[in-house]
């Protein structure tokens, strides 16, 4: 292999020896001339040696009465020899370096990237700032001033809190919205933020009113966390509250399980449904074994105002046997897991994080493997709720009071 | 002088092919021969390569033979190797 490396980095050829080639190779042999690839090509061998080594053939070869010819070269001397004798392709090799270069500096497309969700008409604004700042698909990389974009950006809008641009090809523009809290569903009404379950406040931040829970209290749903008075008057409270929140759910999988397998045996039947039944016009009729059943209502007189007095339904029946499946321990184990997993994932709201999951077996001695989950969440667990005359009424009294 | 070689290569614990510059033919399964120390080669046909050894001749028989490396020091044969027989001076094997 390191001959082989050497002997392309240095120039190998190979030739055509015609003649005795015992005496060939004996001759090249005595001389010190490395031969390799050796073949035989008729009554004739064909050989590979080094570039370096070309010369001493013909000395090999008047001693062996043998004669020789090139059939090919290759390795780096030949390579280069070749190039440097097409200048033009030396040229269109540089041309295609600038041209690669060069397009790698300009920008091709305009992206925005919003871990929080923008508007349409703010994406837009920030965009068409980015734009009259030079941030556009077609100019220059090396002429944009980013940072100068990115201060334009963030002064000239008032719902982002964090850009930035990024300098390539692809041009993104990371662009954060300010979280804004909930202005409430009843506009300027009064009214308190609640609790909208269970949970430990982890983190309470007022924009209007005043916080009736501090961080590390328990509260329970409905409990009042912001009340709708500040300043002397009653407001509709504003605030963000993050709580940890705890969800549970309970799954269980059998150890053994009655399933039906396909068999991939199938009929399909085209029906004809109306008010008096449904009529077979094509196909199978169903059959009495036990098959599963899929339905497919097919558009029948697509286009007309009035709905149609009758259906066609295409129903496949695929063969199915029933089949007792068993499980592992390990298996069902996960498989409740993951059935536990969906049951809690569909009581979260959609701004919940998981914090933890915290898995729990129940009666390990049956057939069945029960688990049961806890989830623990952050999450924002304020609701607005318009205040009542009665607390209205208490908020107007406490504000008549003195203080102290 | 040879018997001196050997003695001295025995008491001073060398490989004696080293010493006495003998050649070394090394059989790998039935498909490849290295020899170091060859003399030339005498014969290189499908059936049979024949080369020249410090000890005599060194007849290959078999299929598909071929010099496929050969330098001054060293030659190495593939194919379906039959036989290998050492030929002495002489013609006796």
């Amino acid at each position: 292999m390191a001959l082989r490396l050497q002997a392309l980095v240095q120039g190998e050829v190979r030739i055509r020896v015609t003649g005795d080639r015992a005496a060939f190779l004996s001759a090249a042999a005595e001389r010190g001339l490395p031969l390799y690839d050796i073949a035989y090509l008729g009554e004739d061998i064909t050989v590979t040696l080094a570039l370096k080594d070309v010369r001493r053939l013909k000395a090999v070869c008047h001693a062996a009465h043998c004669r020789f010819r090139p059939l090919h070269r290759r390795g780096w001397p030949f390579l280069m020899r070749h190039i440097v004798r097409r200048p033009l392709l030396i040229i269109g090799a540089l041309l295609f370096c600038c041209a690669l270069t060069l397009l790698s500096g300009i920008v091709m497309s305009v992206q925005l990237a919003m871990p929080r969700p923008l508007t349409p008409e703010q994406q837009l604004q920030v965009l068409q700032i980015a734009e009259e700042q030079g941030i556009r698909a077609g100019q220059p990389l090396w002429s944009m001033d980013a940072e100068a974009a990115e201060y334009a950006i963030l002064t000239q809008t008032d719902f982002l809190t964090f850009v930035e641009i990024e300098k390539r090809p692809q041009l993104v523009i990371t662009a954060v919205a300010r979280r804004e809290a909930d202005a409430g569903p009843n506009g300027l009404l009064p009214s308190d933020v609640v609790a909208e379950r269970s949970g430990v406040i982890e983190e309470i931040l007022v924009l209007k009113g005043t916080a009736a829970v501090q961080p590390g209290d328990v509260v329970a749903a409905g409990d009042v966390l912001i009340r709708g008075l500040g300043g002397g008057e009653l407001v509709a409270a504003q605030g963000l509250i993050s709580a940890a929140c705890w969800y549970e759910s309970y799954a269980e999988w059998p150890l053994l399980a009655i399933e039906h397998l396909p068999l991939g045996k199938a009929r399909a039947g085209l029906y004809l449904q109306d008010k008096n039944g449904s009529r077979l016009l094509l196909g199978a009729p169903a059959p009495a074994q036990l098959y599963s059943l899929s339905s497919r209502s097919l558009p029948f007189a697509a286009g007309r105002k009035s709905g149609s007095p009758v259906e066609l339904i295409y129903q496949v029946y695929t063969k199915a046997d029933t089949v007792l499946r068993s499980y592992t321990e390990t298996e069902a184990v996960e498989l409740a897991a993951l059935a536990a997993e969906e049951a809690a994932l569909a009581q979260l709201p959609a701004d919940a994080a998981i914090i933890s999951r915290s898995y729990r077996r129940l009666d390990e001695a049956e057939s069945i493997i029960r688990l049961h989950l806890q989830l623990q969440t952050r999450q924002n667990i304020g609701v607005y709720r318009q205040l009542d005359n009665a607390t209205a009424e208490a908020y107007r009294q406490e504000l008549l009071l003195p203080p102290g | 002088m040879g018997e001196l070689l050997n003695r001295l290569s025995r008491a001073a614990d060398l490989p004696e092919e080293i010493l006495a510059r003998l050649s070394q033919v090394v059989l790998l399964g039935d498909a490849i021969l290295t020899a170091e120390g060859h003399l030339g080669v005498l014969r290189c046909e499908p059936q049979q390569v024949v080369f020249r050894s410090r000890s005599g001749l060194v007849q290959i028989s078999g299929e598909g033979l071929c010099i496929c490396r050969i330098d001054e020091q060293e030659l190495e044969v593939r194919g379906q190797i039959a036989q290998v027989e050492l030929l002495r001076e002489g013609g006796n094997s």
